[in-house]
């Protein structure tokens, strides 16, 4: 099956680059795949293992994309990463592989840079009703933040709209934001590595009297990473000398946040690694004793860093919420968003107490990686998956169809009401009948 | 019978189609029926014109006429012949091209067009589903047959006709030219004939008969023809009357009709007609159907080299060429290829 894939790549610095990687030797495998990706920037690793081509969403040569047999968009609401890939998909339909539920961000970064960008952004929302509206206009004015409105208003449907099918690692979060989706989805856990190429699972000790070594690593910019609370959960805890926090990622303000360490006096609590390299962040991760893994608010998003940990045996701290809620028991330490700093001391409490008890969470996390989160299974659910989203390929012609109709007939100005809807039925019908989609829908 | 004959027009555009289905009103005419040409207009680009042309097809009442019933309805191309009626008959020319065999193929435009894989689909759709509709399926050729079992999972019959005015054609002298009668086009391949041309070993010369489909593509050929130094050797008739094409396939040396996989072929037919060999290619499609390799011409690989070698073979060797011809006439007349048996299947 001939397929391309759009998609940042290594070393682009995304969770999603990295999942296409990890996922690459399955895929190539079992798929005649090219990458396609707007950066020159491409890892040697990715070249040798798939074709890769270099696009321009403005000038394409869209004969390969027509003649492969699916087209797959990897979509995140990082706008820097996939709005190119978005202008692409919006006119391409294919299979969506959609990383975040909320990707109101990308949506809006897309469309301003089009002509009459604000104004789109502005008939975007009224598809969410006049609040939204409203709200959009006081972000476009300065006097709101877009996080908070993505929060509200996730726009989960626009990148699925024109879409063959999507793919989710959350389905419930994805169908709860789009509960009338009315296209294929397959709700497939995010691929990890082949299982072949897994470390071995291994177990950790916490010498007596050693701090307690914890790591928050990622995209550390949102808010809902909570990194500000652990801090000040650092500095509340009784035995602040027992904590050792790594920060390994990116942060937006970093004055911002030496200032709070220093404020807190966590000086020799935290240390700041800034974006490490996977080999680096991996080094770290066997080190450490304890990941936090936190969102709050949710966005519903699976997480690439709790693979990455369990791959490592690493335990981990989680918000109760969204997918992370809907692990195994005993694969992850859950803590009440309401009471983030009380949960947050009683998890480390007991990591100092019984430590050994703690490991049995990463190595349950780690057999959870093997028997879900193969990419060879993922890349069997694909090939499974594609026929089924091809079936709708004639249907994507129909929005276009019923438009022109629906033009020519207002052209018409036929004056009664009873003709028009009476013609207008017909039509319907046998664009339904052209298009295979259902008459209603047309 | 009031019998309404559907198809679809390019406008400004006169090939085989057009013939064909002028030359069926008029058999169905001389047969005593009541015939009725209906042509739909029809333009490719961009891809989503083809979709309203068929929804446009789609809408059209033809069950009656003035209060009189329309009997039979006999549709030949796409998308025309998707006007739904009750007692329709298919004898299908062609599909839409592109979105079948031709997909993907050099000469396919739907793959240019980022919406092109969704129009094929819809189309290769709306022909799956719509198609069963007609109370029986024909065929031009056995080729035609065969493209709509493999896209479509349909069968069909193939319903051979003859060329129009098949009754006047005759043979002449064995002349010192090879003749190729056609439009001029990519799928027609006249480009491949030119540097085939500069690669004969004999004097051969080439006549061309047919209009342009586009001017800019017989620029192209002349140049070409210059550029392979063979200008001297080509003659470009244009278009010519019928007299003159009668007389040019009755003096010929032999005809040369190497399309991409042909629907049907008149020129196969005609040049047997005019006891004449052909040149064809092992991709030609339809023109297979009735030339047999050192049987009724020559059939080789679509490549330069190959058409040169054939080329002087008939220029050469002239006995094995009449006989050919022969075998041609001979084999037409076996086949019974005639109106009143295509109007008696059609109507029946």
């Amino acid at each position: 099956m001939k397929v391309n894939l759009f998609s940042p790549l290594p070393p682009a610095r995304t969770d999603i680059a990295q999942c296409v990687a990890r996922m690459l030797p399955a895929l190539s495998a079992a798929l005649d795949l090219t990458l396609w990706t707007d950066s020159d920037d491409v890892d040697a690793r990715t070249r040798r293992m798939a074709k890769v081509r270099r696009y321009d969403a403005d000038n394409m040569d869209w004969r390969a994309l027509s003649y492969a047999d699916l087209n797959i968009y990897s979509i995140g609401n990082d706008a820097r990463f996939h709005a190119p890939i978005m202008e692409i998909a919006r006119r391409v339909p294919g299979l969506v592989i959609l990383h975040d539920v909320c990707v109101h961000e990308l949506a809006y970064y897309t469309i301003e840079r089009r002509p009459a960008g604000r104004e789109r952004y502005l008939a975007l929302l009224e598809r969410e009703g006049a609040e939204a509206v409203e709200l959009g206009k006081t972000w476009l004015e300065g006097r709101a933040n877009l996080r908070d409105l993505a929060q509200k208003y996730p726009l989960t449907w626009w990148p699925l709209e024109g879409a063959l099918g999507v793919v989710s690692h959350n389905a419930s979060a994805l169908l709860e934001a789009v509960p009338n989706l009315r296209i294929p989805l397959l709700d497939t856990p995010l691929p990890w590595l082949p299982n072949a190429e897994l470390p071995a699972p291994r177990g950790r000790t916490l010498s007596s009297g050693a701090p307690l070594e914890l790591l928050v690593c990622g995209h550390l910019n949102s808010p809902s990473r909570r990194l500000s609370q652990i801090l000040d959960a650092i500095a509340a805890y009784p035995r602040p000398e027992r904590l050792l926090l790594h920060v390994a990622g990116s942060v937006r303000d970093e004055k911002a946040l030496r200032r709070k360490i220093h404020t807190l006096c966590l000086g020799r609590n935290v240390r700041l690694h800034g974006y490490l390299s996977e080999e680096a962040l991996g080094r770290l991760m066997d080190r450490v004793h304890m990941a936090l893994n936190l969102r709050w608010p949710s966005v519903g998003e699976a997480s690439g860093a709790q693979l990455r940990f369990w791959n490592h045996s690493l335990p981990s701290i989680a918000t109760r919420t969204g997918w992370y809620e809907r692990q195994p028991e005993g694969s992850l330490l859950l803590l009440d968003p309401e009471r983030e700093l009380k949960e947050l001391h009683r998890h480390w409490d007991a990591a100092l107490n019984n430590y050994d008890e703690l490991v049995e969470y990463g190595l349950r996390g780690r057999m959870l990686l093997e028997e879900r989160h193969c990419a060879e299974a993922f890349a069997a659910a694909l090939l499974d998956f594609a026929p089924i989203v091809k079936r709708y390929q004639g249907s994507m012609c129909a929005p276009s169809l019923a438009r022109r109709t629906g033009q020519a007939l207002g052209g018409l100005r036929l004056g009664d009401e009873a003709l028009s809807t009476a013609l207008a039925k017909r039509l319907a019908g046998q664009i339904a009948a052209i298009s295979g989609t259902s008459r209603e829908d047309a | 019978m009031r019998v309404a004959v559907l198809t679809t027009q390019v406008l400004f555009t006169k090939g085989g189609a057009e013939i064909h289905a002028q030359s069926l009103i008029d058999a169905l005419r001389r047969a005593g029926h009541e015939a009725e040409l209906v042509a739909i207009p029809f333009k490719w680009y961009p891809p989503e014109r083809i979709l309203d042309n068929l929804l446009a097809c789609r809408m059209l009442d033809i069950g009656e006429s003035n209060g009189l019933p329309v009997d039979r309805v006999i549709g030949l191309r796409f998308p025309a012949y998707h006007i739904p009626h009750p007692n329709k008959v298919l004898w299908i020319l062609h599909q839409h091209r592109t979105a079948f065999d031709l997909w993907a193929k050099p000469d396919c435009d739907l793959g240019y067009y980022p919406e092109g894989q969704s129009v094929r689909e819809a189309i290769m759709r709306s022909e799956t589903e719509l198609l069963p509709e007609a109370r029986a399926i024909f065929a031009n050729s056995r080729n035609v047959a065969g493209r709509l079992k493999e896209f479509c999972g349909l069968d069909s019959t193939p319903l051979y006709h003859p060329p129009r005015g098949a009754e006047r054609f005759r043979t002449g002298e064995f002349g010192d030219y090879f003749f190729y009668p056609s439009r001029l086009c990519e799928l027609k391949r006249q480009e491949l004939v030119l540097e085939a041309l500069a690669r004969t070993k004999r004097p051969v010369r080439m006549v061309f008969a047919g209009k342009p489909d586009n001017p800019a593509y017989m620029e192209k050929l002349r140049t070409m023809a210059e550029r392979f130094r063979v200008s001297s050797r080509v003659e470009w008739l244009g278009l010519i009357s019928d007299e003159d094409m009668l007389a040019r396939y009755a003096g010929c040396r032999g005809v040369i009709f190497p399309p991409l996989d042909e629907d049907y072929g008149y020129i196969t037919l005609e040049a047997m007609l005019s006891a004449k060999p052909v040149i064809t290619c092992t991709d030609s499609g339809g023109p297979l159907e009735f030339i047999s390799d050192g049987g009724t011409g020559l059939v080789r690989a679509p490549n330069a080299e190959a058409i040169a070698e054939a080329m002087d073979t008939l220029w050469e060797d002239r006995a094995f060429g009449q006989e050919a011809g022969q075998r041609g006439r001979a084999r037409i007349d076996e086949l019974g290829i005639n109106w009143p048996n295509v109007i008696a299947k059609l109507l029946a």
